[in-house]
């Protein structure tokens, strides 16, 4: 799970606070495992640094939270890199593609295609494995199914999420 | 084709043979049914002509001598004894049915089931009732059944006029009971009520097994069968299912007819046995057939579902920085 | 390589349900595709349309360069019994024939004598390991076994083309995958083109290329370069 890119997407909706956005990191992505504001801050800062967010309106008083945080080309173009770019296909990465499809639709992006594109992904490694299987002795076979039964819950994850996007874009926009 | 046709039909396993066997027996009940009835009615038609031929009408057209004619029912022990008093009123009369001559006053006919009852009572009990000499045996031609007790007895003209019932007839013996148009009625009643459910017998029968044929012949024109070469195979199915059953058709046609023909239950008494079998198989084979018309084909209906897939829709691009 | 069939803009309706709605595939020769998308999504009816099964409503079928979705039936049986094989999910085998029987069908059907049909059909057994079921009726067979026997029904008469509408559809996972590896290698042996539609993604990787078919319509992505 990718916390700066997720932070970075966040931020293209709309300028935000790093109160507002750890608010809605912990709603989306948190899942009872909060985001302490001291790592916002920090990767807030390191994004900062890279050019990639710019602060603006720095209210008068004290306190971290009187930075507001705003996106850049720099920024923005690394956001729709990660979007458009599939996941490199290996198990366990449900939860980065969940990151990518609820952005997608919070940022009115193209959701589906990009699920398609990681679907390709996902068989065309399955396609090397089932290669490998077939050649292969039987550890290799047996290695091989490991990967093909882990990408193909993946890949019905990816089918189930495809199927109920309307709903799941319905949700994250309220 | 025809032999590969054959080959599924007839060498098809147990389940195949069974199909066929089914249909063909119900081919055979169909078949042996329609020969049957046929038979039947020509049976009673012929049954009833010699039962009006004991019964003529009054008939003077023609001959310029009548037969006088009376028929009168008598009863012994129960058993009823038909008698026909006739009388010749000259050479041109007719002749009754079943015996070679017009019996003369005191001569008499008598029919095999009358002439064993005479021989088996006292002459006081019965043949007294027949005096004068006996002529011989009354055939078949004269008899409405083969146990019908019945007597020719001759007489004078006039004491025959006298008899109740009495009449003149100038034929006898060859008017059809029925008329043609009455056969026709018979044989189309039969057809409805009878052929009609065992057609749909036939039908449901194939129908069992139609399921079975359908998921056959898609397997042939998957493999690319042609339409011809699956109508083919079809109808050699059908025909070996036809040929068997009609042939057993037949043999049941064969078997029931002789114990027909030796029901004997005099016409008078009731409706002749052919009827009355008539009536109960077609009874039992309407009620036979009723599931058979509930039999309702489910239908299938072809689904496809419906994905709404996301499309980006233009909005504002959110606002951004600008640097440098 | 070339183009071997090819589906432009299909559309079909069972009655007043639309299938496709504008599909188009292009297969080349030699080639492993797999079909994929959700149940009703159209994928077996855009095969069935490919293989001459059922007439699209509009739209065109070419197959080694000529139209098939203007030819009459019997031409389209014919090509359907010379130039094309066909493995589906299950109901396909004719139960009153024997195993070796039901391969030799296409053989029979196009004329060959029953000795050489049934020739040719046997080598099949040993082949994709059917060896001494020959004389079993399908009711006697196993699912694996009954599939093998399909594709070995669907290969006999050495097709251009091999259609499978998800062959290992009623199979248990190690089974089905027996039968694609068998499907795979026969198909490389002999050189034949193979459609395989299938909703498993396991199954659909043993394909060289996957397309997706939803609501009727075939997207294509892009070839992955890695």
């Amino acid at each position: 799970m990718s916390v700066p890119l997720t932070l970075l997407g966040l931020l293209e909706r709309e300028p935000s606070h790093g109160y507002d956005l750890k608010r809605d990191y912990d709603t989306f992505f948190g899942r009872g495992k909060p985001l302490p504001f001291g790592q916002v801050y920090s990767t807030l800062s390191r994004l900062a640094r890279d050019g990639k967010v710019v602060i603006s309106d720095v209210a008068p008083g004290s306190g971290p939270d009187r930075k507001r945080y705003i996106i850049t080309d720099v920024g923005a173009t690394e956001v729709e890199q990660w979007l458009t770019q599939p996941v490199e296909p290996e198990p366990h990465l449900q939860t980065v593609l969940f990151a990518k499809v609820v952005l997608a639709l919070m940022l009115d992006r193209p959701a589906a295609d990009y699920l398609d594109t990681q679907r390709s992904a996902h068989l065309h490694r399955m396609r090397e494995l089932t290669e490998i299987k077939r050649a292969g002795s039987l550890v290799d076979a047996l290695l091989a199914d490991h990967g093909l039964y882990h990408l193909e819950a993946d890949l019905r994850w990816i089918e189930m999420t495809g199927a109920r996007l309307d709903a799941l874009r319905k949700e994250v926009r309220q | 084709m025809i032999a590969f046709g054959l080959r599924l039909a007839v060498a098809g396993g147990r389940e195949a043979l069974t199909r066929l066997v089914v249909i063909a027996a119900a081919v055979a009940v169909g078949s042996g049914l329609l020969l049957t009835t046929l038979a039947g009615v020509n049976a009673v038609n012929a049954q009833l002509t010699r039962y009006a031929a004991v019964y003529p009408n009054a008939s003077t057209a023609g001959s310029a001598d009548p037969l006088w004619w009376s028929t009168r029912d008598d009863y012994f022990h129960g058993q009823q004894i038909v008698r026909i008093d006739v009388a010749g009123t000259g050479p041109d009369a007719p002749t009754p049915a079943g015996v070679p001559s017009t019996p003369g006053p005191g001569e008499f006919y008598a029919s095999p089931a009358l002439r064993e009852l005479l021989a088996a009572h006292p002459a006081d009990q019965l043949a007294d009732r027949y005096p004068g000499r006996d002529l011989g045996t009354v055939g078949p031609a004269g008899l409405p059944s083969p146990d019908t007790l019945l007597a020719i007895v001759g007489g004078t003209p006039d004491a025959v006029r006298a008899l109740p019932h009495a009449r003149q007839v100038s034929n006898v013996g060859d008017t059809p009971a029925l008329p043609e148009a009455t056969v026709d009625l018979i044989l189309g009643v039969i057809a409805g009520g009878l052929l009609f459910p065992v057609l749909i017998f036939i039908g449901t029968a194939t129908r069992l097994s139609a399921a079975r044929r359908e998921q056959r012949f898609a397997a042939m024109r998957l493999v690319g069968a042609t339409p011809r070469q699956i109508a083919t195979v079809a109808a050699v199915e059908a025909a070996a299912a036809a040929v068997a059953g009609t042939a057993v058709g037949f043999g049941l046609f064969y078997a029931f007819r002789s114990p027909l023909a030796a029901s004997r239950s005099p016409v008078c008494r009731s409706s002749p046995p052919t009827c009355r079998w008539v009536c109960w198989t077609s009874c039992s084979w309407r009620s036979a057939c009723r599931p058979a018309r509930r039999w309702r084909r489910g239908s299938r209906c072809a689904g496809s579902g419906s994905h709404r897939w996301a499309s980006p829709a233009g909005s504002p691009p959110p606002p951004r920085a600008r640097t440098g | 390589m070339s183009v071997v069939i090819e589906a432009r803009d299909v559309t079909f309706a069972f009655g007043q349900t639309p299938a496709l709605r504008g599909a188009s595939v292009a297969v080349e020769a030699g080639e492993i595709l797999a079909i994929m998308g959700p149940s009703g999504s159209g994928k077996s009816t855009l095969l069935h349309c490919l293989a001459g099964i059922l007439v699209p409503d509009s739209g065109e079928i070419s197959f080694a360069g000529a139209r098939l979705d203007t030819l009459a039936e019997t031409q389209r049986s014919s090509l359907r019994r010379d130039r094309f094989g066909f493995v589906f999910q299950f109901g396909q085998l004719v139960p009153e024939l024997t195993a070796v029987e039901n391969v030799a069908l296409p053989l029979l059907l196009s004329g060959v004598r029953r000795t050489s049909a049934l020739e040719r059909a046997k080598a099949w057994f040993a082949r994709l390991g059917l060896d001494g079921l020959e004389e079993r009726r399908s009711g006697e067979l196993s699912g694996g076994q009954a599939q093998r026997v399909a594709l070995a029904r669907g290969l006999v008469a050495e097709p251009q083309l091999l259609f499978a509408d998800e062959p290992t559809g009623a199979l248990d996972s190690l089974t089905g995958e027996q039968v694609m590896d068998l499907l795979v290698s026969a198909a490389r042996e002999q050189g034949t083109t193979v459609i395989l539609v299938t909703h498993e993604a396991r199954i659909a990787a043993y394909a060289d290329r996957e397309v997706m078919v939803r609501d009727g319509r075939v997207n294509a992505p892009d070839r992955i370069v890695s």
